[in-house]
């Protein structure tokens, strides 16, 4: 098994890290100096978009590439967005960074407002992450008092300031529109594309939006270039990721790994296999967005060719592990009443296909289902899938979908016999195991 | 917490906060999410009253403050209680147990997600992924986050409120 | 200009136009809730999902624009994108939207006031599944709801279409409507209930797809299918709002906009329209009627049309000493008449139009309160230059002749008791209206007038659009448009006259001659542009 190579967690564990002058003696915005000193704006670009840097939110897009699109020109203000919304079940690492190594966060954007000469960046993070925000504040505060942040930062000529932002309990303001419609004072909900947020973002601007942890690879990558983070992974996921891995495992936790890492390794690895030493059932890869697998599918990378080949999906890197106490069409369930309660309500195929999810697993679950159910939440997830304004459609509809597939037979017997599989009857749990 | 909204919005500390939340931003508009965390961390809720001062105070118009108001779950147009307990129930949290820390957690305060205790100081609902999946069960009781909370571990927290 | 086969047929689309634009252009039906031409596009029912020839997934028509493609690159080397609506996949996402919103719909159909006229009903049967798979109960929101004085709204059946809330952020700028909850308890709100007041909140129920938002006053008034369409024009400022009049069994029961892009686009007022409610329980009579002490006793027609003839040519009455106080309220048939008869009485075409004005706003309504007064005009007929001069006009007169205006009645109340003592003092009065005004009791006689929408006329706007507005119900025997009873008076005189709107519409033509080829009944629904007035001088 290789060992964590750890380059995003470096400071994870330290004392101090959220403090300006702690992490510069350990070489933070060293990388920031170099590129606003050393480097001009389009080789900053140039040098990103040759590390093949993959965005870390869930989608994957190349980051050099999506930020090449921000329309150029000293007339246009154009905005970055830093989103902090992490609110995918199963996905735990961006509040971890932030928490833990704000500066490191910084450090990345501002690289990035100078590769996009952008006028700032909003930082959108989540409600119920007071702490985060608190911290987030104070390291932008320190950052202003160092001038990199400001005006004129470091003699570059560029302005650059940071906004940070709360959110208010919405999992739909982790998509990209919705999130900028929600920093304008709004609903959250998602806007069409196009326009694109590259053309028309917060207030109209062109906007850039980025992950957390998207960012926090830029340092990096402008200190040892993109040769090194392409050296690091595989060549569609180069440098590291991070992983969390939670569930039934018996040591949960965020691990950084290149995403040539398979998923056993990671599980009987890396987490140190099954709560309750009982055999794995299920797999949930990338965050509760992405389709289930099963036990014998987990000999496979944790890139995105990897996953693909079993038909699921890096997304955000958040491992969720079940043992065969667990009950599929109970797990199913919960996850739907998330994405029915999540769903913002505007597009129809969303706002009541996810109820209708939500009702027709619990049905299944109370004993309640009818011949015929199965197929029909196959259906409703076909019905939903790739109709709706926003990704949220699909992501509530790939787990629906998998998880019949994947189980047909456990949602069959509980149709039939109504009930639970007799060995799912008493779920493992923390006070259990 | 628990403050009554029009001493609130007489106290000049509080105005001096919302000018400059309304500067804090490139647009006035952008401030509104933390117009309405602010009071709701003053009162407990954010009602019309509220929410009629704020959509002038920021240009915006009343029914969209509203839409606002009602979109997030953070926010609530009726009081709450003193301590809003918040418990993650998404599949992470419940795989490590989170709905037997729930039904405990009913039991103890005699109320269900939703309610309110008689005595207004506890308000329970649940939550969504609160991103400590690899530490769950977890809650927050207003700002603060319990993460590998047992039952016994819920009792010990509520004695010590206060 | 780009070129788009949508299912075998070819269709020319323009720059930024839709695939849904360019397909209704065209004729070509895709379904949809939530467009509408005059508001912003937000793809929200996705009931137009069509299949796009190489997209991944189904695109909504509604957002969709075509790109230009290179000549190298064009499908079939002509087509800039080749569409499906008919297609099975777009057939089966269309169904499956239908499902969705049918699932949590109360189907409550029997007495719903929008059945017969709802897009859900319609499209259920088109595009919708024979029988519905949601075996739950349906969730339960707010019925009843009042949002405002003329809007009730029921969250059961409402589709969150949103056309409603960006009428009012878009069109009236007031808004006062919003989404309010999340996810399937999304539901549409107002600040505080009643809240949706604007002058033309009722627009917002003409939006609504479904039976969500209905128009308080009409609400139980009848099935829509029982209901009689007319084209007609709204009388209340000088827009002339183009409008369709549902009467049923002789009795105007709805006014709704009616589209037309020269004039008042989508929409009307609630003023305008609530004419149906200030119309109610107004008395009249239905014959000619001789008053004394305000009290009105009916004399039949030809008796008293030859006492009125007998009275004027005894009195011999000159020009100096009538006044006669015109209305644009009367069709430019009307009008002509009025000068024909003048003509005859007074031996010149004397009196004055009044001007009547009030508020405006830069959406439709204008300051003028008379729909017709640009057609006094083009007539050539004098408009008094101001509201309060109906003193100066009576001041010394023998004999006053008011035709569908209520000076009294509408006069301030401080000025009331002056103008009625004023008319009272004059030797004869003779009022010709619709109802009995408060003028009318002033009168010596008073001839029943039909009423707008119960006569045939046309009439021009501020811009100067005539347009055709058509008898939508029958006036009771003996109440004629104004023509017809100069056609009375002058047959009572002995003289000859054109009888009923089109041959008084060939007398309007004499006089605005580029109406010269145009039949009166081949005025087009939109009307005719009629070219600026030439200000007449010396």
């Amino acid at each position: 098994m290789a060992g964590e190579l750890k380059v995003l967690t470096a400071n994870l564990g330290m004392k101090g890290t959220t403090e300006i002058d702690a992490v510069m003696r350990r070489g933070a915005y060293e990388a920031l100096i170099k590129a606003m000193t050393r480097m001009t704006p389009d080789q900053v670009l140039g040098e990103v978009k040759a590390a093949n840097l993959k965005g870390r939110g869930g989608a994957g897009f190349p980051a050099g590439l999506k930020w090449s699109f921000l329309p150029k020109g000293k007339d246009k203000t154009r905005y970055l967005v830093c989103n902090a919304d992490e609110s995918e079940p199963g996905t735990f690492k961006d509040r971890l960074l932030i928490e833990n190594d704000p500066h490191k966060v910084l450090e990345g954007i501002i690289i990035a407002g100078y590769a996009t000469q952008s006028a700032g960046c909003f930082i959108y993070i989540r409600g119920e992450m007071p702490q985060g925000a608190r911290v987030l504040q104070r390291a932008v505060n320190q950052a202003y008092d160092r001038h990199f942040l400001g005006k004129n930062i470091l003699g570059s000529g560029l302005d650059f300031d940071i906004w940070v932002a709360r959110g208010a309990g919405a999992y739909i303001c982790g998509e990209e529109t919705a999130l900028m419609n929600s920093l304008e004072g709004k609903r959250g909900e998602p806007r069409i594309k196009p326009p694109f947020p590259a053309g028309y973002g917060v207030y109209g601007k062109p906007s850039n939006i980025n992950n957390v942890e998207t960012y926090a690879n830029v340092p990096a990558i402008i200190e040892k270039g993109a040769d090194w983070y392409n050296s690091i992974g595989s060549a569609d996921t180069p440098g590291t990721r991070l992983f969390g891995v939670c569930g039934h495992v018996k040591n949960p936790g965020l691990f950084e790994l290149p995403s040539t890492v398979t998923l056993r390794e990671l599980i009987y690895g890396h987490a140190g296999g099954i709560l309750g030493d009982r055999k794995l059932k299920a797999v949930i890869p990338g965050g509760s967005s992405v389709p289930v697998l099963r036990a014998d599918q987990i000999d496979v990378t944790m890139d995105s060719a990897g996953l693909k080949a079993v038909g699921s999906m890096p997304g955000s890197g958040g491992v969720i592990v079940m043992n065969d106490s667990v009950c599929m069409v109970r797990a199913l369930h919960n996850l739907m009443r998330f994405y029915a309660h999540e769903s913002c309500g505007q597009c129809t195929p969303c706002r009541e296909g996810t109820h209708w999810l939500e009702l027709l697993s619990g049905a299944i679950e109370r004993g309640e289902g009818r011949e015929g159910d199965a197929d029909k939440i196959l259906s409703l997830s076909k019905n939903i899938m790739g109709r709706t304004i926003c990704p949220l459609g699909d992501a509530a509809a790939m787990p629906a979908e998998s998880f019949v597939r994947q189980f047909r037979e456990e949602f069959e017997f509980h149709i039939r016999e109504k009930r639970c599989l007799p060995e799912t009857m008493r779920m493992t749990t923390i006070y259990s195991a | 917490m628990s403050r009554d909204i029009r001493e609130l919005l007489a106290d000049k500390e509080f105005q001096r906060k919302m000018e400059k939340l309304a500067g804090l931003y490139p647009e006035e508009r952008s401030a509104l999410l933390a117009a309405l965390h602010l009071c709701e961390s003053e009162t407990g809720c954010c009602g019309e009253e509220f929410q009629e001062y704020i959509a002038g105070k920021l240009g915006i118009p009343r029914a969209s403050v509203k839409g606002v108001v009602t979109f997030y779950e953070m926010f609530h147009e009726k009081p709450r209680g003193k301590y809003l307990v918040q418990v993650c129930r998404t599949l992470p949290c419940m795989l490590a147990g989170a709905e037997i820390l729930l039904d405990h957690i009913c039991g103890k305060l005699g109320i269900r997600p939703g309610g309110t205790t008689k005595d207004g100081k506890f308000t329970l609902v649940t939550v969504e992924c609160l991103a400590c999946c690899d530490r769950g069960p977890s809650l927050m009781i207003n700002d603060t986050l319990y993460t590998g909370i047992t039952p016994e571990g819920f009792d010990k927290v509520i004695k010590e409120l206060d | 200009m780009a070129l788009i086969l949508v299912d075998g047929k070819e269709i020319a689309v323009k720059q930024g136009e839709t695939v849904l634009q360019a397909c209704m252009r065209e004729g070509i039906e895709i379904p949809y809730f939530c467009y509408h031409p005059s508001l912003s596009i937000v793809g929200q029912c996705r009931m137009c999902l069509v299949k796009v020839e190489g997209a991944p997934k189904l695109l909504t028509a509604c957002t969709t624009t075509v790109p230009e493609l290179p000549r190298e690159k064009k499908l079939d080397g002509r087509y800039d994108m080749k569409v499906s609506v008919a297609c099975d996949e777009a057939r089966e996402a269309q169904r499956g939207i239908m499902e969705f919103l049918l699932a949590n719909h109360p189907l409550d159909c029997p007495v719903c006031d929008q059945a017969g006229e709802c897009r859900l009903q319609e499209y259920s049967y088109d595009y919708g599944a024979p029988r519905s798979e949601f075996v739950f109960e349906k969730l339960h929101a707010p019925k009843r709801v009042v949002l405002g004085p003329h809007i009730i709204y029921d969250a059961e059946r409402c589709i969150k279409c949103t056309r409603c809330v960006r009428f009012c952020q878009e069109i009236t700028k007031t808004s006062e409507l919003s989404l309010v909850e999340r996810g399937a308890d999304t539901i549409v709100g107002t600040f505080e209930g009643g809240s949706l007041d604007n002058p033309y909140s009722v627009c917002t129920a003409d939006l609504c797809p479904v039976g969500a938002l209905t128009y308080r006053e009409f609400r139980f008034r009848e099935r829509v299918w029982f209901l009689q369409a007319h084209n007609s024009v709204c009388p209340e400022c000088s827009r002339n709002c183009s409008v369709r009049v549902d009467s049923y069994k002789g009795e105007v029961l709805r006014i709704v906009p009616r589209y037309n892009p020269s004039v008042n686009g989508y929409y009307m007022c609630d003023h305008g329209r609530l004419i149906t409610e200030r119309m109610r329980g107004l008395e009249t009579r239905e014959l000619p009627s001789l008053i004394r002490d305000g009290k009105p006793s009916p004399m039949n027609e030809k008796d008293f049309y030859a006492r009125l003839v007998a009275l004027f040519s005894e009195k011999k009455y000159r020009p100096g000493d009538v006044a006669v106080i015109l209305s644009g309220r009367m069709s430019l048939e009307e009008m002509a008449a009025y000068k024909r008869l003048s003509k005859e009485l007074f031996g010149a075409v004397i009196g004055d139009v009044l001007l009547r004005s009030g508020e405006s706003d830069d959406l439709l309504v204008r300051d003028e309160k008379r729909p017709n007064l640009e057609g006094a005009r083009k007539l050539g007929l004098p408009v008094s230059g101001k509201d309060e001069a109906v003193s100066s006009l009576i001041g010394g007169k023998k004999a006053l002749l008011i035709i569908r205006e209520d000076p009294v009645g509408e006069a301030p109340q401080e000025e009331r008791e002056r103008l009625d003592t004023a008319i009272g003092s004059v030797e004869t009065v003779v009022v010709m209206d619709d109802h009995l005004t408060a003028t009318a009791a002033r009168a010596h006689y008073f001839v029943p007038l039909a009423g707008w929408f119960e006569m045939e006329g046309t009439t021009v706007n501020f811009k100067g659009q005539l347009q055709k507005t058509t008898r939508c119900v029958a006036p009771p025997e003996g109440r004629k448009p104004f023509h017809d009873v100069t056609a009375e008076f002058l047959k009572a005189a002995g003289k000859e006259a054109p009888s009923g709107f089109r041959e008084w519409f060939e007398e309007v033509k004499k006089e605005i001659p580029v109406l010269g080829l145009v039949k009166a009944g081949e005025i087009p629904l939109k009307g005719i542009p009629l070219p600026e007035r030439k200000e007449k001088h010396g």
